[in-house]
């Protein structure tokens, strides 16, 4: 079974602070992994070496068989992403939250979405 | 009853679950749904900008036939304005006053590229830096988005409203019955002091670290290109300084004038390579304070020498005098600057006030990405709330002002009480026991944690929490009240969530008034 993503002696320094020291991480395909730490542990620089909008400074992490750094944006369409943290744009509507993220992916099944705000039970207004 | 779809849902009609290498990305993939997002953030945005600066150029020449109808009328103003350097200083070397066109060009050519430069600039910075700040750059870039596409769309978007813009400012001035070449030229100007300045800001965006400095540094470099160009104008020997400057070198396309189309190759060369690296110190309002210095101090110097030219020059008097008003005529020179230099205050100050603003609603991104949370930062202003840990050896007197680390809503209205975090009330945490209802995981805790002691903080917030027996008003330390309070309460069990951990949107205490509250404040109160 190939590892959904490995990351091997993975390091990453902001200035002086060291971020990431020499992290092993496997996840394996079909594996529900719980990636747990207290603030500044890294977790968030490893989900974004991951994504690929860090590079690290050593080490070496692959996210679906392929490099997050260079196929970052082949790679994000078979995957989501869900900050813990999120600010959205004030300025636009719920729906069109959802259609700019659906279109980031590459589209959205208008069926699957319907079914999902229903069983929501949500009821954003429709884009304009 | 609906199905239960499976866990393991196939992936999503219309992507494909391709390997890789058989579904190559280009380097600017996810292009088109930043620009669409850039466009629909920016509905007002744009046409507020364009509109207000095309109106004034537009306007002006339309204002120069009514207030000197004549050809006539116009002749005097060549060798009487032209040669003067306070009025070259500020508007640029003027080419030719006698036609509505000229004059246009020379009074509003600088100034509108001044407005022109400043809209790219912030537009390209709100688009790139400031996104990022939000932490949405990541939202959006966990998505099929390459790494250069916000900022080629952030780009993209600002060149071409200057684009419109340029080409609103041709169409109107062409219907103000000035010559095609000139009002072309004249709208090119505009689209090259854009392009440069949207470069400048693109840089200055990935040389800082957030959205405040890099808008005071592209900011500041837009004030010494007036500057430049206004010591270069007004000066004889020193002309060459009016073309270090990208507005310098727009004017020199002298639209109405003969034109010299070559001039505007120059941004066009330079605007994707500007590398003005020198970095003003973080903070933006150092920044802007250098610029607006800076550009106070250039007008106040020429300012003096208005008063020469009038020296016996009716004529010229009760020309300046239509065009600016007022009694003397330093007066109408002021009138003529006043303006221009109160809106760039005026553009600090609103957005130091908006910044208040955001301090409070927004999540403060640096807290939450993953770093240690840091002390919190300074108010950015007076009358803001400020939180700041409190040394844990300080004293505080009575039990209901210490210690309280509220755990604030995301938003204190709308999408914050949808459940993202615990509401100020039965989620505060406190330091005394009790069942809080359940936070936001579920769990019911009957006593909150501490956290550590450093995550202490003075807050003003008057809860009025019974003091325990013998702990009331002795003056001991936010440690000793930490500890006995723990001991009193009990230790924590093992099933205990700790909110401060745990709860990434702690984003510091807040207190009403500047109080941290030192037992010599109560003595001097007499309370």
């Amino acid at each position: 079974m190939t590892a959904a993503i490995t990351a091997s002696q993975l390091t990453k320094s902001f200035g002086s602070t060291r971020a990431l020291d020499a992290l092993d991480l496997e996840v394996a395909t079909g594996e529900v992994h719980g990636f747990l730490g207290p603030n500044g542990a890294g977790k968030s620089t490893t989900i974004r070496v991951l994504l690929g909008l860090l590079h690290p400074d050593a080490g070496a992490a692959t996210l679906l068989g392929g490099d997050p750094w260079h196929d970052a944006a082949t790679l994000h369409r078979r995957l989501a992403y869900v900050p813990g943290d999120v600010s959205l744009w004030p300025s636009l509507s719920g729906g069109e939250v959802i259609d700019l993220l659906g279109r980031l992916r590459g589209g959205l099944d208008e069926r699957r979405r319907k079914s999902l705000l229903d069983r929501f039970d949500l009821d954003p207004p429709p884009s304009v | 009853m609906s199905r239960l779809t499976s866990t393991r849902d196939t992936a999503l009609p219309g992507s494909t679950a391709a390997t890789p290498a058989s579904v190559p990305a280009g380097t600017l993939t996810g292009l088109w749904p930043m620009i669409r997002l850039a466009l629909r953030r920016d509905r007002f945005w744009w046409p507020a900008w364009i509109t207000v600066i095309s109106v004034q150029v537009v306007a002006t020449a339309g204002a120069v036939e009514s207030l000197f109808p004549t050809v006539q009328s116009r002749l005097g103003l060549g060798p009487t304005m032209g040669r003067n350097t306070s009025l070259r200083a500020m508007y640029g070397p003027p080419f030719d006053l006698t036609s509505a066109g000229g004059f246009t060009a020379w009074r509003m050519g600088g100034f509108a590229a001044v407005f022109v430069a400043l809209m790219s600039l912030l537009a390209v910075i709100r688009h790139t830096r400031a996104e990022e700040e939000a932490g949405r750059l990541e939202l959006l870039r966990s998505g099929v988005v390459s790494r250069h596409a916000p900022l080629a769309a952030a780009l993209i978007v600002t060149i071409g409203a200057n684009v419109l813009l340029a080409a609103i400012v041709t169409v109107g001035l062409i219907s103000e019955d000035v010559p095609v070449a000139g009002a072309v030229a004249l709208g090119l100007e505009f689209l090259g002091c854009g392009i440069v300045f949207a470069g400048v800001s693109a840089v200055t965006a990935q040389i800082s670290e957030n959205a405040r400095p890099a808008r005071g540094m592209a900011a500041a470099v837009l004030g010494l290109a007036f500057l430049l160009r206004a010591v270069g104008d007004s000066t004889e020997s020193a002309t060459w300084m009016s073309w270090l400057s990208p507005i310098g070198w727009t004017q020199q396309t002298r639209p109405f004038a003969h034109e010299r189309w070559w001039v505007l190759l120059i941004p066009l060369a330079l605007s994707t390579a500007v590398g003005l690296a020198w970095r003003l110190q973080r903070g933006s309002l150092l920044a802007w304070v250098i610029g607006v210095a800076i550009f106070a101090g250039a007008i106040g110097s020429v300012a003096n020498g208005v008063l020469d030219i009038f020296k016996g020059n009716a004529q010229l008097e009760e020309i300046f005098q239509r065009l600016g008003g007022g009694q003397s005529l330093i007066d109408a020179f002021f009138a003529a600057v006043l303006p221009v230099m109160a809106t760039v205050a005026t553009i600090h100050t609103v957005g130091a006030m908006l910044r208040l603003r955001a301090e409070e609603t927004d999540t403060r991104v640096e807290q939450v990405l993953g770093t240690a949370v840091t002390r919190t930062r300074l108010c950015p202003g007076p009358g803001a709330r400020c939180g700041q840990p409190a040394d844990p050896d300080d004293r505080c007197r009575s039990v209901s002002r210490w210690c309280v680390c509220r755990v604030r809503p995301r938003r204190e209205q709308g999408m914050g009480r949808t459940g993202w975090g615990p509401r100020a009330g039965p989620g505060d945490v406190d330091l005394h026991g009790g069942d809080h209802g359940p936070d936001r995981y579920g769990a019911r805790t009957q006593r909150p944690g501490l956290g550590s002691l450093d995550r202490l903080w003075c807050s003003g917030s008057a809860r009025s929490d019974p003091a325990a027996p013998g702990e009331g008003s002795a003056d001991l330390t936010l440690r000793e009240r930490a500890q006995a309070t723990r001991s009193r309460a009990g230790a924590p069990t093992a099933g205990d969530t700790d909110p401060h951990r745990s709860a990434s949107d702690c984003v510091g205490c807040q207190w009403f008034s500047s109080t941290r509250h030192r037992l010599s404040d109560y003595q001097a109160a007499g309370s």
